[in-house]
């Protein structure tokens, strides 16, 4: 007798468990499919425009430029880490560039560039790009930008960006909180310096996009 | 027993001088103790810190976002909604040839639908500031970003010279247009993209692969002759 109770109960359980996973299981990808949905339309309504638009996918490490859905350029980052809650899927304008090291423009002197030598000189080109530099948005978002490196400097750097990602911004953004202005802040960590350089140039002031996180195909 | 006069006053200065003593080791020790009330103090802001820290950390841990569910939602429904957008999406996608130009790079990608069909060394705007003697005009030499459509195809095109190429020179601009025109410095096509952009030749074809131009897209000749033979009017250019 106690027996068929034990397995019955057991059989019970496990008939419980599975519904629930299965249950769980189609939630997620209800989930998935609604954010995906939200995706498309706000990206439908970016790629209708003769203009160059960004889609940052936090979940899969990968930010593109496009233009009328088609990727022109796309990068695969080494590592994204973030504070605070995403936006809600809507387009967002880079309003401003900053960054310690910013490239300057250089002046053409009247009457001094005839030679082809000298326009060599004036120009501002991607090797002249910062590889450390934040990316402010709308609806109070910050993206910081840095290379990954292997030299002894860059880890003497990263241990910098540690204290300052998990000892300083938590405790500055507590404060903002106060004041009901809190921020959203990721941290993106590109494959190399001319990665860094290459979203720099590419991500112009003025530029619209969508950031979000979803994990690959469900 | 009687103590002796001699030996009370002894006694007297022993303590005078433990009681000395005793101020001298206090005096001592006061410094020991304000050093303490400082680590105390840092102890104090630091657990302060630490704490704000936590609060931070927990209050900051990235969230999922959450979207509202709207009443029934039917999972086929939602896929067939998807695949429409996806539908809708890739129908805005350029038909047939188009151009995509990485000015960072300088590379110019000839493209129809997915394949490429040339790939070339280009020269993209410097990005340099040229401003007028006097400060009345200045000029930015980017090269525009965005989508764009060839509006012209020229053969054998002369280089009307704008404003900005005769203050470059220290020159006044002349008056009379015959003057600004300069032949064979644009190569053997130019393809006009509008507000006086060009993707066109080079005499400089050394300086291909470097931000040199006013703003304009130079190709060396072989690969300007396939970009003009593969394109029409209407040919969509996009530029990042």
């Amino acid at each position: 007798m106690g027996k068929y109770l034990i397995s019955t109960l057991l059989l019970f359980f496990l008939l419980i468990g599975n519904l629930n996973y299965f249950w769980g299981q189609e939630k997620q990808k209800i989930s998935w499919l609604l954010i995906r949905s939200q995706l498309l339309k706000e990206e439908l309504e970016l790629a209708s425009k003769p203009q160059l638009y960004f889609i940052f996918n936090l979940g899969e490490k990968k930010l593109a430029l496009k233009a009328r859905g088609m990727v022109l350029k796309e990068w695969k980052l080494d590592d994204v880490r973030r504070w605070g809650s995403l936006p809600a899927i809507k387009v967002l304008t880079l309003e401003k560039k900053s960054a310690l090291f910013a490239p300057k423009r250089k002046k053409i002197k009247p009457g001094e560039s005839q030679s082809s030598a000298n326009f060599e000189l004036e120009a501002l080109e991607l090797k002249d790009m910062p590889t450390i530099y934040t990316l402010r948005f709308n609806s109070r978002l910050k993206i910081y930008v840095r290379p990954s490196q292997k030299t002894f400097l860059g880890y003497l750097a990263s241990m910098g960006f540690f204290f300052r990602w998990y000892g300083w911004f938590p405790v500055q953004n507590l404060f903002l909180k106060m004041f009901k202005r809190p921020i959203m802040l990721i941290e993106i960590k590109t494959a190399s310096l001319d990665e860094a350089r290459a979203i720099y140039w590419a991500l112009i002031e003025g530029i619209r996009g969508i950031i979000y996180s979803l994990p690959g195909k469900q | 027993m009687e103590i002796s006069d001699e030996k009370i006053r002894n006694r007297e200065e022993v303590r005078e001088i433990n009681k000395s003593n005793l101020e001298f080791q206090e005096t001592v020790k006061k410094p020991k103790f304000k050093g303490r009330k400082t680590i105390y103090l840092t102890l104090y802001i630091a657990g302060l810190y630490l704490i704000l820290n936590i609060i931070g950390v927990i209050l900051f841990w990235p969230k999922n976002l959450k979207i509202e569910e709207s009443g029934e939602l039917n999972l086929s429904l939602l896929e067939r909604e998807i695949s429409l957008l996806d539908k809708r999406l890739s129908s805005q996608r350029p038909k047939g040839v188009y151009i995509l130009i990485d000015s960072g790079a300088n590379r110019l990608f000839l493209k129809k639908n997915d394949d490429l069909i040339r790939e070339a060394i280009i020269s993209c705007g410097s990005g340099s500031i040229l401003e007028e003697p006097g400060g009345k005009r200045r000029w930015v030499f980017d090269t525009p970003r965005g989508e764009f459509t060839i509006k012209s195809k020229i053969v054998n095109p002369d280089w009307i010279k704008p404003d900005w190429a005769f203050i470059e020179e220290g020159k006044e601009p002349p008056k009379n247009w015959k003057e600004r025109v300069e032949s064979g410095v644009l190569g053997d096509y130019a393809l006009g993209f509008g507000q006086g952009y060009f993707i066109h030749g080079t005499l400089y074809t050394r300086l291909l692969g470097r931000n040199v131009t006013h703003g304009c897209i130079r190709v060396g000749d072989e690969d300007l002759e396939i970009v003009y033979k593969n394109t029409q009017i209407g040919t969509k250019i996009y530029i990042f």
